[in-house]
């Protein structure tokens, strides 16, 4: 309990670093809400009328105490483009990029694990070094190139995915998954790639460790070394790998959503910097700082479920 | 027995979670070799166009709209205006039946009978005078104003006509009635407090606006009471779909997802070269791209001689070879769409020459000095056309760093000083349909926006002045070509060359479409309400 208090007060106050961070970096980009909306034709005083009809034109310090004091009874304020309550557009865009996120995750894990299993178990330089360089592959390319490569492809010729064809999940689930399998490729093979090396690494270096040479001395199948000796030992740092993948599959969605032109945060982001609107980018930004925190928590935790002396430190402690 | 118990455990969570790994794969692979999704649902005789459009609209309210051609794009669907732009950039009837010019000063319109909001309600001459008052109001903030000149009065003088009275004459006064923004709002309903045109859109013309998600899509249907008759619009649907990714826009028409598409970027007719179903069309325009100099007192383009140097460094054909893929046209202040009347060739300091230019800087004390040349990401041909210039510059005795900036940066360092934060710039203006409407631009009364850095000359003002209160012909003509070197010698928002209207792809297989060649008011698809799906 007392290691979950010390977490939660440590995440607790990074999110209140990022409030300052994303509240002081929307005011240092040059150009302002009024900038945007009237546009370079327009007037000095219809600026100003436009900045005070926001309370823009308060001190700094008044606008961020009264930004916070509104977050913490629940009120994440309107979007000054649509005016629409930030809370609505959160209820809207939220689940896309869930739902985004979360398919990546299944491609990273589903390619990645398998793949980091076979290179972590090659015996051969041969077998580790096409693991390697797969991985390597995979981290190096942009999500912009391999995403435009996939829009081409598909686009191009008929493989089987469509392309700009976005389908709600309420609408038609199946079609939906559909509709988002080349964005979640695009962003699930870097981190497939990541689990690769990694992985590969982890489980190579657990086959070497002297259990399980006692292991195999004893005639114990590959597979069953595997699960029982190997995995385990693996597995912190495959978790640790995901959950940093996590933060950036959630900032890779914006370049993802913005090429396959799915409706979700990311996409909302990105013109809510480009037209200044500060409550939505803030919102998004400490909800997805929120989200990260929470899911490195998790993984803190699940080291214990894996290596019961993490578990035992945990009580004696 | 426990130790057994356990392993049994263990091998049956292996396998679940085997089962699990295998049926995630199972899933992924059949999703991938499945048969091709039709990406055209929309298609198919359903009825339903889809546009993809780069960007969407920063404001709904014609009188309060910034001036800003992806508006005039949306406000065109909605609403109508009192004359529209023929094929030739001449006027023509619309919801005006007729109109006559009473004097220099004075102009009256019939009001058509029977035209209609798409709320069923019969358009009158109130609304008429109501949306004409509205965006004079000088409360509202719009730059429709300076191409319309000074409207003193607008009032009605019969039950289906309307007067105009302008303050002085202004020839391309019905010119600036074809542009979007000249649009004709629900009067009643704004007054009765049930429309907020800040808020929606709803008018008479051929769509009506049914969904709006900002930044994603729109959803119109066709406007049932719409006056040119039931077989307008010729599709039922209107989706516009807004992908701000180039790639997106042409991965969406490769698929079939998207039917028409605009672009401005000119690679794109060589990136759909080759597909047979893609028809591509370069639309003209009354447009051209400008350098504008910081001419604010701290600026070394206070001096004239530097001002002078930079026109006599640029390359224009060059601009158009590298920086714009061959497409384009050296142009004066009005775009030789306008015919002859400005030749840019003809134009003073309009010919590169280095030589001069150099030693102008040199004399100046400038050689060596750093330009900030600020290019706004809203338009993918500004970064090469810096690109392009910058060399020119640098081949004086300049040294030049370009920034890129996004439109709200762009904005803050050009227009929102003082302290203006850049030293060169590059834009473009829409042409209008009639020429004296872009030399507006050169006016600091008209355009009062760039007075922070750009000082015209009373002479100059005075000579933009005639050739917009002269009416049409040989006088008028003499005049624009006045004001075209006036401002070409001032070398402070220095034309550069053409600006196409539009690159626009579409599915010929897929829709029936006819883009007008020609475009003055930024309206790429004009006739979308012509268009059908096959």
């Amino acid at each position: 309990m007392r290691y979950l208090a010390g977490k939660s007060a440590s995440g607790v106050v990074t999110l209140i670093a990022v409030t300052v961070l994303v509240f002081a970096a929307m005011r240092l980009v040059p150009g302002t809400y009024a900038d945007i909306v009237l546009g370079p034709y327009t007037t000095e005083e219809a600026r100003a009328a436009v900045t005070a009809s926001y309370g823009l034109d308060r001190p700094l310090p008044v606008q961020y105490m009264d930004w916070l004091r509104h977050i913490f009874v629940g009120d994440f304020g309107v979007s000054m483009r649509t005016q629409v309550p930030v809370s609505e557009i959160l209820a809207e865009r939220l689940p896309v990029t869930i739902q985004l996120t979360l398919l990546a995750l299944i491609i990273m894990l589903a390619l990645g694990i398998p793949l980091a299993i076979v290179t972590g178990m090659a015996r051969g330089r041969v077998g580790r070094g096409v693991g390697r360089v797969a991985g390597a592959v995979g981290m190096g390319t942009p999500e912009f190139v391999s995403g435009s490569i996939l829009l081409y492809l598909f686009s191009r010729y008929s493989l089987g995915l469509p392309v700009q064809s976005y389908v709600p999940f309420s609408t038609d689930p199946v079609a939906s998954v559909k509709s988002m399998m080349l964005p979640a490729i695009t962003l699930g093979v870097f981190g497939a790639a990541l689990v690769v090396r990694s992985g590969g690494d982890a489980i190579a270096s657990a086959f070497a460790q002297p259990h399980v040479t006692a292991a195999f001395a004893r005639g114990e199948t590959r597979l069953h070394i595997l699960y029982h000796h190997v995995m385990r030992n693996a597995a912190i740092p495959l978790v640790t790998v995901i959950a940093v993948t996590f933060g950036y599959l959630m900032g890779g969605a914006v370049i993802a959503e913005n090429l396959f032109s799915l409706p979700g945060l990311g996409q909302e982001t990105l013109e809510a910097i480009n037209t200044r609107d500060y409550a939505v980018v803030e919102c998004i930004v400490l909800l997805s700082a929120g989200l990260f925190i929470a899911v490195n928590i998790a993984a803190d935790f699940s080291y214990g479920l894996f290596d019961p002396r993490i578990r035992h430190r945990a009580r004696r402690s | 027995m426990a130790r057994t118990a356990i392993l049994a455990g263990r091998r049956r969570s292996l396998s679940l979670g085997l089962a699990i790994a295998i049926g995630i794969m199972a899933l992924l692979a059949a999703l991938g070799v499945s048969r091709a999704s039709s990406a055209t649902e929309v298609a198919g005789g359903t009825g339903t166009l889809v546009w993809a459009k780069g960007r969407d609209v920063t404001a709904l309210d014609p009188a309060n709209d910034p001036g800003v051609d992806t508006n005039w794009k949306m406000f065109q669907l909605v609403y109508d205006r009192l004359v529209d732009q023929g094929p030739k950039l001449q006027p023509v009837p619309n919801v005006a039946t007729s109109w006559k010019q009473v004097s220099p000063t004075v102009y009256e319109f019939k009001i058509r009978r029977g035209v209609r909001f798409s709320n069923g309600r019969e358009l009158t001459v109130r609304d008429v005078t109501g949306s004409f008052r509205r965006l004079i109001n000088p409360k509202n903030t719009n730059s429709w104003r300076g191409k319309a000149g000074q409207i003193k009065t607008v009032r009605a003088i019969a039950p289906w006509t309307v007067r105009f009275t302008l303050a002085r004459p202004h020839s391309a006064f019905l010119a600036a009635l074809m542009n979007a923004d000249a649009a004709i709002i629900p009067m009643k309903e704004l007054t009765a407090g049930t429309f907020d045109p800040a808020k929606e859109m709803l008018g008479s013309g051929p769509f009506k606006v049914v969904s709006h998600s900002q930044d994603q899509s729109w959803t119109l249907d066709g406007n049932p009471y719409y006056w040119r008759g039931k077989s307008l619009p010729r599709v039922a649907k209107l989706n516009v779909r807004i992908m701000t990714s180039d790639a997106a826009r042409l991965a969406g028409l490769r698929s079939g997802s998207v039917h028409i598409a605009d672009f401005d970027n000119p690679d794109v007719l060589d990136l759909l070269k080759g597909s047979s179903n893609i028809k591509v069309v370069t639309q003209q325009s009354t447009n051209i791209y400008y350098v504008s100099l910081n001419n604010s007192p701290t600026s070394i383009f206070q001096n004239q001689q530097l001002r002078r140097a930079l026109a006599l460094s640029l390359n224009r054909r060059a601009v158009i070879a590298q920086g714009l893929g061959g497409r384009g046209s050296p142009t004066a202040a009005v775009s030789p769409s306008y015919g002859n009347l400005c030749p840019a060739g003809a134009m003073p300091d309009a010919t590169q020459n280095i030589a001069e230019a150099q030693r102008l800087v040199s004399a100046g004390g400038a050689t060596g000095k750093t330009l900030d040349f600020i290019a706004a990401t809203t338009d993918s041909t500004y970064l090469p056309i810096a690109q392009v210039v910058a060399k020119d510059l640098e081949a004086i005795g300049f040294k030049v760093n370009i920034q890129t900036l996004d439109s709200g940066g762009w904005t803050k360092a050009q227009f929102s000083g003082p302290p203006l934060d850049f030293d060169l710039s590059v834009s473009w203006y829409a042409g209008s349909a009639d020429p004296t409407i872009i030399l507006g631009n050169w006016n600091s009364v008209i355009s009062p926006w760039q007075k922070d850095y750009s000082q015209s000359t009373p002479q100059m003002e005075a000579v933009i002045d005639r050739a917009r209160a002269t009416p049409p012909g040989p006088a008028r003509d003499r005049a624009i070509r006045q004001a075209c070197e006036s401002i070409s010698r001032a070398a402070n928002v220095i034309p550069l060359v053409t600006r196409a209207g539009s690159y626009v792809a579409y599915r010929n297989d897929k829709i029936r479409a006819a883009v007008q060649p020609l475009e003055g008011n930024a309206v790429t698809l004009r006739y979308i309400s012509q268009y059908s799906v096959r």
